[in-house]
């Protein structure tokens, strides 16, 4: 069978390709990323997606979620999350969102934080609640365990501007 | 006198022979192109489904902001904030971000219809790249084989049937080999996908797939779960089946798809598990696309039955 050169190349290609997807969930070794096989390794399987594993849902561990009580100067509270109203495949985003938590924890709180003073002008103050669930075994479910959040990180923020301002009035 | 000379292909021959017939014949563009409207179809209608959404997603000031992202991301790989420090002359961050995301709109539009496909797809492989690969932190399995899809888009013959390109006299709906090449390529990474997917499942000790745990915890987990099937904890057999069916479905499809007697079954019993995982887990987008994969390149005939493999 005669190909032509842009078959033969494209029939190259696809090889290489296919041989970086089968190495890649192979758990061979995979070059350092300090060298430049490396770099090249991880870009060019960062372009194409041919570095991928997929082990999916390999297990499902605890989940999380973060929620804001809200305050005002008057003393009255009110609650909300990020994803409130927002879409069903935007919110299944903003859940993946919360398992880089336990790495950026503080930058994270100050971040939503912010968001949510954006979101409430009137509000004064704003407690992150970082709560997670763990789900217990069917012999526990039966035995009358059921699945509770718990708070695991608490912070809370000032807006900037009412302090200031209020650190004037109390001034004059 | 001459004695006639028989030229046998020797073994080594036949193997090469083999396999460039197994990659090369010619085959028919169609699977690929039900494949190019089925994924454009879903991913666009992802796009509508995050528009409203998209600055706190991939802006500047998302839920995860670019700088944290920075940490998560391959070196090298293009983002949103380079181009939105090159373009700030003239441009805001949440333009350029906009800007992007209309760019990616646009691409899938163009392969939906085939209309200049290949630019469609080179447009849509890039800003998905650029918008979606690089904001780690919001981005799941629907993306990672989205951004897959699109490389593949780009130097495969997607446009080469029931496409505007083809109506224009741009693109050949002839069989060719470089459709045969694409569709084998599509075939075997499918293949990898779900045997190293199920390979995973079940290493180490106290997989949750083997013990049928996996199941009740994903059922239980309010994040996923769209229904109250807490009563599934009287009939834990049920649940291991539950468990396991999915599994098996992704050990067999590598050895069962090939095969035409059980191609079909295999195929069908995969668009099933992902419907069922879409349903229970509500990860629609998800279930369509690896719906759409295994719809198109295994049911839809490369050409007069030539689709079948030779073993």
């Amino acid at each position: 069978m005669k190909l032509a050169t842009k078959q033969k190349t494209m029939l190259g290609f696809a090889m290489l390709q296919l041989a970086l997807v089968v190495y890649s969930v192979s758990y061979l070794p995979l070059p350092a990323n300090d060298t430049w096989a490396g770099r090249a390794f991880n870009w060019y399987g960062g372009m194409s997606g041919g570095s991928n594993r997929y082990g999916f849902f390999k297990e499902v561990g605890s989940a999380c979620k973060a929620s804001f009580l809200m305050s005002d100067e008057e003393g009255n509270e009110w609650q909300d999350t990020l994803d409130h109203g927002i879409s069903h495949e935007a919110s299944l985003r903003y859940q993946g969102a919360m398992f880089i938590y336990p790495d950026w924890g503080e930058q994270l709180s100050l971040q939503w934080a912010a968001t949510m003073f954006g979101r409430h002008p009137t509000a004064y103050q704003a407690d992150v609640y970082f709560e997670s669930i763990d789900v217990p075994s069917m012999d526990e479910y039966r035995a009358g365990k059921r699945p509770e959040w718990k708070t695991t990180v608490h912070d809370r923020f000032f807006r900037k501007d009412l302090i200031e301002k209020k650190l004037l009035e109390s001034a004059e | 006198m001459h004695a006639d000379i028989e030229l046998r292909p020797t073994p080594r021959t036949r193997v090469w022979d083999a396999f460039l017939n197994f990659m090369t014949r010619p085959a028919s563009p169609r699977p690929l192109a039900a494949l190019r409207i089925g994924l454009s179809a879903v991913l666009l209608t992802q796009a509508l489904a995050l528009a409203f959404n998209m600055l706190d997603l991939f802006g500047p000031r998302a839920i995860v902001q670019w700088r944290i992202n920075e940490h998560m991301n391959v070196d090298g790989l293009p983002r949103l904030a380079w181009f939105a420090s090159w373009f700030s002359g003239f441009a805001t961050s949440e333009q350029v971000t906009q800007g992007f995301f209309l760019g990616y709109v646009g691409g899938l539009s163009m392969m939906l219809i085939g209309w200049h496909t290949r630019m469609g797809a080179i447009l849509a492989w890039f800003t998905h790249l650029v918008v979606f690969m690089t904001d780690r932190a919001a981005v799941y399995g629907v993306d990672d084989f989205a951004h897959i899809a699109l490389f593949y888009c780009m130097w495969m013959p997607l446009g080469n049937y029931w496409s505007l390109d083809v109506l224009a006299g741009r693109a050949s709906p002839a069989p060719s080999p470089e459709a045969r090449i694409g569709l084998r390529v599509w075939q075997i990474h499918l293949c990898v996908v779900y045997l190293s997917s199920a390979i995973e499942k079940t290493l180490g000790a106290g997989s949750q797939w083997l013990t049928g745990e996996l199941m009740w915890r994903t059922i239980m987990m309010p994040t996923f779960c769209r229904f109250d099937l807490a009563w599934m904890s009287e009939y834990p057999l049920l649940v291991k089946l539950g468990t396991w069916g999915p599994l098996g479905v992704e050990y067999l499809y590598a050895f069962l798809i090939w095969p035409r007697q059980t191609r079909s079954l295999m195929a069908w019993s995969t668009i099933a598990m992902h419907a069922g995982i879409a349903i229970v887990m509500g990860l629609r987008l998800f279930g369509a696309e690896m719906a759409v994969f295994t719809a198109a390149i295994w049911l839809f005939k490369m050409d007069d039955g030539s689709a079948d493999v030779r073993l």
